[in-house]
């Protein structure tokens, strides 16, 4: 007895489906299974990191609308022109929830905090209040993939400080090699990091890293280093009807990273950026209002604590 | 074969358990996976809906105070104003006790101190919550209400990188040149003229106000 052909293509359809249906289920993501290198995040203590950071920005308003006339852009440019930011302090980080896509939700706060700042002059003392006991989360893959990130909201805009520490937050889980790169080798990359502030502001950055083999240090055998160089494309955009604005950017980063040796949990990571950011304002039918040309040296250290 | 196939099919994603409860959840997935989801453990900032939930669950502390101070008063309306400090804990507690007798306040005072909302990163999150209350044949009641007041700080020219200790001065005039659009005319006032709702705060204000078209309506929910 023969089938109809409807009947039996439908029959092969659905006996297809169930294949598929049972293989999406059953292997994890793909890219964890050919994966030889990934973060350890201790699920039984909190981690934490001393760090050291250094932000040198320019400010240069290259575009300013008649409205500007009656305002002391002068003295604003000098105070805003050139300043020279020393943060440190430490990093406590939680692992708080395993999804189920085994990506880890870390809870990661700034404590202790001391700063300075410069003006071209002598550095004074700098309130680090603002930012104090201030965390963000972060979603991530063992690899260090940013899958989400949450609480920028709270840090993010002027004079809370989220634009000087988002760099030193996003590098404690940086982007991992899918393998430790062998000596003389270079391994590139390229992967997005999207930071989401809140409904109206977005910030995605293209990073296209080369990854080659460090030198680890002779107390450490076993551990992992990794160099790394790169450049990176930034667009970001405020929606929000009051504010409407627009940043491009370019930048160029490079680091080590120390990973620990079997638990490769992150020992150390010292890494600059230099960057280079137009945000532009516009007004409420589209045209050009101000532009704001923006050069930032960052400089930081993270170095994991004794436990 | 047939049925086979289909049987297949419905023991493949049945074994599973996760195909159909994701098909179930959509694009977006389970929404619990949010690290924002009020209660995630990764989640260390206050919502509004999270100070509700508390506030909602001391009803009956609210209700024994108009309770013990109502006797008369058909009806009315109270408020009370805190804040929650970074452990949770709340702090300077005024009680606008609108007609109602002036023992309303230590008691609704004591009842909101001890109400514990969860520590969290945030800074001291300011809060107003109305009381509603009637009496009856039966005595007073308190209605829940449905939203709870929070001022969030409003995020200002996210997209520059500033100095920590931008002046709120210089933080105001870089608002007014570069989003403030000039209004249509003669040439525009300088800052102090300006109203403050756009950008956000008034000249020389520490605590800026949220710009008062915040679509969102994040402030009262």
């Amino acid at each position: 007895m023969t089938r109809p052909p409807r009947r039996r293509t439908l029959a092969g359809l659905l006996a297809t489906l169930s294949v598929l249906a049972f293989a999406t289920t059953t292997a994890g993501p793909a890219d964890a299974a050919r994966r030889s290198l990934k973060y350890g995040f201790p699920q039984d203590r909190i981690e934490g990191f001393a760090f050291e950071l250094t932000r040198t920005i320019e400010t240069e308003m290259q575009h300013l609308p008649a409205e500007a006339e009656g305002f002391d852009v002068a003295s604003l440019t000098a105070r805003i022109g050139t300043v020279e930011t020393r943060l440190e302090g430490r990093i406590e980080r939680l692992l708080a929830r395993v999804f189920r896509d085994f990506s880890s939700g870390l809870v990661t706060r700034l404590v202790d905090l001391r700063g300075t700042v410069a003006r071209g002059g002598e550095s004074v003392g700098l309130s680090t209040d603002v930012l104090e006991g201030k965390s963000v989360s972060f979603r991530v893959l063992p690899s260090g993939e940013l899958l989400d990130a949450s609480g920028w909201d709270r840090l993010a805009g002027a004079g809370r400080g989220g634009d000087l520490v988002s760099e030193l937050l996003l590098q404690t889980v940086m982007r991992l090699p899918r393998d430790v790169p062998r000596k003389g080798r270079v391994v590139p990359s390229t992967y997005r990091v999207r930071v989401p502030v809140d409904a109206f502001v977005t910030r995605d950055q293209n990073w296209i890293v080369a990854f080659e083999a460090g030198e680890a240090p002779a107390d450490c055998r076993g551990c992992v280093a990794i160099e790394y160089r790169g450049e990176i494309t930034e667009t970001g955009l405020d929606k929000h009807p009051g504010r409407p604005m627009k940043l491009t950017g370019t930048g160029t980063v490079s680091g080590s990273m120390l990973l620990a040796r079997g638990s490769r949990a992150l020992l150390r990571h010292a890494f600059v950026f230099d960057w280079e950011r137009t945000v532009e304002s516009t007004r409420a039918n589209g045209t050009l209002r101000g532009r704001v040309k923006q050069t930032e040296h960052v400089e930081g250290t993270l170095r994991a604590e004794e436990r | 074969m047939r049925r086979f196939a289909v049987g297949l099919v419905v023991a493949a994603f049945g074994a599973a358990g996760l195909p159909t409860s994701a098909l179930a959840q959509g694009m977006g997935g389970d929404p619990h996976d949010r690290l924002d989801w009020p209660g995630s453990p990764t989640d260390r900032y206050l919502t509004s809906d999270e100070v509700r939930d508390r506030l909602h669950e001391a009803t009956e502390g609210f209700f024994g105070c108009f309770r013990e101070s109502l006797r008369s008063k058909p009806e009315g309306a109270a408020a009370v104003e805190f804040t929650i400090d970074g452990e949770g804990k709340a702090g300077s507690i005024l009680v606008d006790r609108g007609k109602a007798p002036e023992s309303l306040e230590p008691c609704i005072q004591r009842v909101v101190a001890g109400i514990e909302f969860g520590g969290h990163d945030g800074d001291p999150l300011e809060v107003s919550y109305p009381l509603v209350y009637e009496v009856d044949t039966g005595g007073a009641r308190v209605l829940p209400y449905p939203i709870v007041f929070t001022r969030p700080r409003p995020i200002r020219l996210p997209l520059l990188g500033l100095p920590l200790d931008v002046s709120a001065g210089e933080l105001r005039m870089l608002e007014l040149i570069l989003t403030k659009d000039a209004p249509a005319g003669p040439a525009e006032a300088p800052a102090e003229d300006a109203p403050a709702a756009e950008g956000g705060a008034e000249s020389g204000d520490e605590t800026p106000e949220a710009p008062a078209a915040e679509p969102d309506g994040s402030d009262a929910r």
